[in-house]
């Protein structure tokens, strides 16, 4: 049964991620991207996204060049998946830090939109 | 982070010449223009303040100060004249010429010279303002040396001056820099009847007859010449806008005050439209070149490819603009030499005359811009 | 210490935005103009990513306990970066954005926490997207705000408002919109009052929208009020906001105040417009151009003119931004940066359209931003009003009113 996102930590978050993409695959369909996470705080680590072939896998560490890396805190993150931060509104606060390719930054932010978070809320 | 905040340090050292611009610069503007020279006595005090070094290196005894430190100060004291600003005795333009390569011992002797902190006075001839061959210097390689001859345009303190820089191009297409001493080597003076502005300046042409300059002259060649000369004037240019903003200021903030006082039609001139509008123009102008300048300055402390020369463009076409607006303002009373506007649209169209052509360097930057490899955002 | 480079979350900032603008708005920038409409599909897609016209959104509201870094507020200077941008974008499309727009700073700054709370919480990405509006002009009334004559007449719970607004930015699809009216005509500016008007009020309808040279695809609406009412907890600030004390301000005072902000982000995106018209332009001389002569220099020296009037307008903008971020006044710097930046995007895109010659005659970007460009010297504060308040700032320490 799935859990507040509260108390999930970072890691076991990212395992539902990638159970939720691969769960149903059309919104990352076609893409071949590596997103890289550099969460900061307590759980502070470093997550790689692997999106290729209509599969979702999740790394840790930085196994892959990344196209795109995004920084932000552990809980920002975590607030971000169920949608109660808004990717733009954390850009525009310095909250989500962005390096390199900015439109593949906001393609994962629609993506993310389109899954269904009320579980884990 | 975008700031507009000078450090405490530069507040400090503004006030020290805002306060020095208002009480012993701004009342001998008049008498030094009528003797053609600097008071030795407020040259003295300029000395004593540290004003006259900033641009020198730490190593000679200079404040070595960033040129966005500069800035403030020369706008400051150019606020209390322009004229006088640009008479002092001292290293003059050849100070950023020295803050590249302080350790040239081309340079030894004029450093040690200076070491009581009077710097004995340098005229700096780029032939880069020159385009006419009656004002051109020409020097054909001899030897190890070179033979001068031809006449500069005029050049600022070089009536009073002891020593020369000279950059050309010599005969063979070479880039070369002289540095010169009234000691080793002789060159005329050739006083002109100059009556537009900057009459402390000392401004004159020099000649050379046939002059050898030994190769211990030389203190740089070839690339390294144009580079060092390149770099030397984009200071030089940065120096003398900031100069420009003082002048700016200072008309714009008579003619302020000349016009809410004077009445006309049964009422003080600021209340026309004509007037006041055209007020808030030279005080737009005075601060997009203010901030322009400021930009510049930045950029070039920190070596970054720049638009210096569109800077000093558009500096050198607002002062023409705020300081005729000021002699406008005033009237009748702007065209007199009782009141001190029109001694500064006088003094701005002899400086812009000394640096550069407003179009050239518009251009030239226009040209960079064209020549560019292509950046994604501007 | 004085320095123009931009930190690292200042840059993020303008990349972000400037990325929204060239892959979102570009794309349909040209038959914006065309249709004279903003898509609606196209403005639900952004809404939902919760892209929206409001300075609330760069950190404004951080809460108080943040403690642990002492960082210098930066909404002005953020919402001038990201404004340049969209006006880079589309000016047009930048104005229709969902949000409270125009109408947010009066209710942020003069609206009582219900107020705030009522009008402001309707904008949401998980809602349809939503729009503000500020409603001051009328036919008889532009520069010359005192002589607004929409009248309010207090009745028993509210007020009753009839008159006419012309020129209203989205006033149409706005759901709410704060009108300036004034109680008491005799009392001049002491008698205006700034309400807030809900869309399908009875007696509230916009009559029409206008055709404009530019930024068509903006919606430019004339409202009318026909014995209105509007109820008392519309009044902005309440009726207590507005007593007769030495230092309430009237509604007069609540519309100029919020001028200090808004011209600077009205400056930066005429910036945005000149720099699009510069960056075509360069690029296509670059390209199409002789590379010696005559058309050689001809381009530099105009290049470089409107490179640095670019450059100039942005320092001056940069500079109101930054008083009002820092708590400093900067009514004087706010006039200087809308004239001067208001006056230079007209000028940029005309010589811009020099350089182009017939091209850009024919559906080209460049020939509609000329024509959007004019109106950033007109609204907001003509150039002449500009000019009129820094001139009144240059001679207010010699105790003269001009």
């Amino acid at each position: 049964m799935a859990k507040n996102i509260k108390d999930y930590t970072v890691e076991e978050a990212w395992n539902e991620i990638e159970k939720n993409l691969n769960e149903d695959p059309k919104p990352i369909e076609g893409m071949n991207v590596v997103y890289q996470y550099d969460i900061s705080g307590d759980e502070g680590e470093t997550y790689q996204l692997h999106l290729s072939e209509g599969k979702a896998k999740v790394e840790k560490g930085t196994p892959a060049e990344a196209d795109c890396t995004l920084q932000m805190s552990a809980e920002d993150f975590k607030e971000m998946l169920v949608g109660k931060l808004n990717g733009t509104a954390a850009f525009m606060s310095g909250k989500l830090k962005v390096k390199g390719n900015i439109g593949l930054a906001m393609k994962l932010e629609n993506l993310l939109r389109q899954y269904d978070t009320s579980q884990y809320e | 982070m975008i700031s507009f905040q000078p450090t405490a340090d530069e507040w400090s050292f503004v006030d020290l010449a805002k306060d020095f611009a208002d009480e012993r610069i701004r009342p001998l503007a008049r008498e030094c223009e009528q003797n053609r020279r600097v008071n030795p006595d407020l040259v003295k005090k300029v000395d004593e303040l540290g004003f006259a070094t900033l641009e020198l290196p730490e190593s000679w005894g200079g404040l070595e100060l960033p040129l966005i430190s500069q800035i403030q100060i020369l706008e400051s004291l150019s606020y209390g004249d322009l004229g006088i600003l640009q008479g002092l005795p001292g290293p003059g333009d050849a100070a950023s010429l020295i803050r590249l390569i302080p350790d040239s011992p081309v340079l030894n002797s004029y450093k040690d010279a200076g070491r009581d902190g009077s710097w004995p006075v340098v005229a700096f001839y780029h032939a880069a303002n020159a385009i006419l061959p009656t004002s051109e210097i020409k020097a054909v390689p001899k030897g190890a040396g070179y033979v001068l001859s031809g006449t500069s345009q005029p050049l600022r303190l070089a009536a009073f001056a002891d020593h020369l820089v000279i950059a050309v191009t010599d005969s063979d297409g070479n880039p070369l820099i002289l540095w010169l001493d009234k000691a080793d080597n002789s060159w005329d003076v050739v006083e002109g009847g100059y009556r537009l502005g900057l009459l402390a300046a000392g401004c004159a042409r020099v000649r050379f007859d046939d002059e050898t300059v030994n190769e211990d002259r030389v203190l740089a060649k070839g690339s390294e010449a144009q580079d060092l000369l390149s770099k030397a004037l984009s200071r030089v240019y940065v120096l003398e806008a900031a100069k420009e903003v003082g002048l700016m200021e200072a008309a714009l903030s008579y003619a302020t005050e000349y016009t809410a006082q004077r009445k006309a039609f049964g009422q003080v001139i600021a209340k026309f439209q004509g007037v006041s509008f055209n007020l808030a123009d030279m005080a737009i102008e005075t601060q997009a070149v203010r901030h322009l300048v400021r930009r510049s300055a930045e950029n070039t402390d920190r070596e970054e490819s720049e638009s210096v020369l569109s800077t000093l463009a558009r500096a050198h076409r607002s002062l023409r603009f705020v300081t005729d607006s000021a002699v406008q303002l005033l009237g009748g009373h702007g065209y007199v030499q009782e009141f001190p506007v029109e001694k500064w649209m006088r003094d701005a169209q002899a400086q812009v005359i000394l640096y550069g052509r407003e179009h050239d360097l518009t251009i030239r930057h226009g040209v960079q811009i064209l020549d560019e490899p292509i950046r994604t955002e501007a | 210490m004085i320095s123009f480079e931009l930190s690292p979350h200042q840059q993020q900032v303008k990349d972000v935005v400037h990325w929204f603008a060239e892959n979102e708005m570009r794309p349909i920038s040209m038959e914006a103009d065309k249709s004279g409409k903003v898509p609606d599909e196209w403005l639900d897609k952004i809404n939902k990513l919760g892209i929206q016209l409001t300075t609330s959104s760069f950190g404004e509201d951080k809460p108080k306990s943040d403690k642990k870094t002492k960082s210098e507020r930066q909404g002005n200077r953020l919402a001038v970066i990201a404004s340049e941008e969209l006006g880079w974008g589309d000016p047009a499309i930048a104005l229709t954005l969902p949000g409270p727009g125009l109408g947010g700073p009066p209710v942020q700054s003069s609206g009582t926490p219900e107020q705030k709370r009522r009008f402001l919480s309707i904008f949401s990405k998980d809602e349809p997207p939503r729009w503000g509006a500020y409603a001051l002009t009328e036919p008889e009334a532009g520069s010359d705000v005192s002589g607004i004559r929409t009248t309010a007449k207090k009745t028993e719970g509210g007020y009753i408002l009839n008159g006419q607004k012309i020129f209203i930015t989205n006033g149409g699809r706005a759901s709410w919109v704060v009108v300036f009216a004034t109680v008491d005509r005799t009392l001049g500016r002491a008698g205006h009052r700034a309400f807030v008007v809900e869309k399908d009020t009875p007696g509230f309808t916009c009559t029409r929208l206008a055709q404009k040279m530019g930024i068509r695809a903006s919606e430019t609406a004339e409202l009318l009020l026909e014995d209105c009412f509007v109820p008392e907890e519309n009044l902005l600030g309440g009726e207590s906001y507005y007593e007769t004390r030495g230092d309430r301000p009237s509604g007069f005072r609540v519309a100029m105040k919020t001028f200090d902000n808004t011209r600077p982000i009205v400056a930066a995106m005429a910036i945005g417009i000149a720099r699009a018209a510069y960056e075509y332009t360069l690029d296509w001389v670059r390209r199409e151009y002789p590379r010696h002569g005559h058309f050689h220099h001809l381009a530099a020296d105009v290049l470089a003119h409107a490179e640095q009037d670019i450059e100039a307008a942005r320092l001056l903008t940069w500079e109101a931004a930054w008083r009002a971020d820092i708590g400093k006044p900067n009514a004087k710097e706010a006039a200087i940066c809308k004239a001067y930046s208001g006056k230079i995007a007209l000028d940029v895109c005309s010589e811009c359209l020099e350089l182009l010659g017939p091209v850009g005659l024919e559906e080209h970007i460049v020939e509609k931003l000329y024509r959007d460009a004019k109106i950033f010297d007109i609204f907001e504060g003509t150039n002449q009003v500009q000019h009129l308040i820094t001139a009144r700032h240059l001679y207010e320490p010699f105790g003269v009113r001009v």
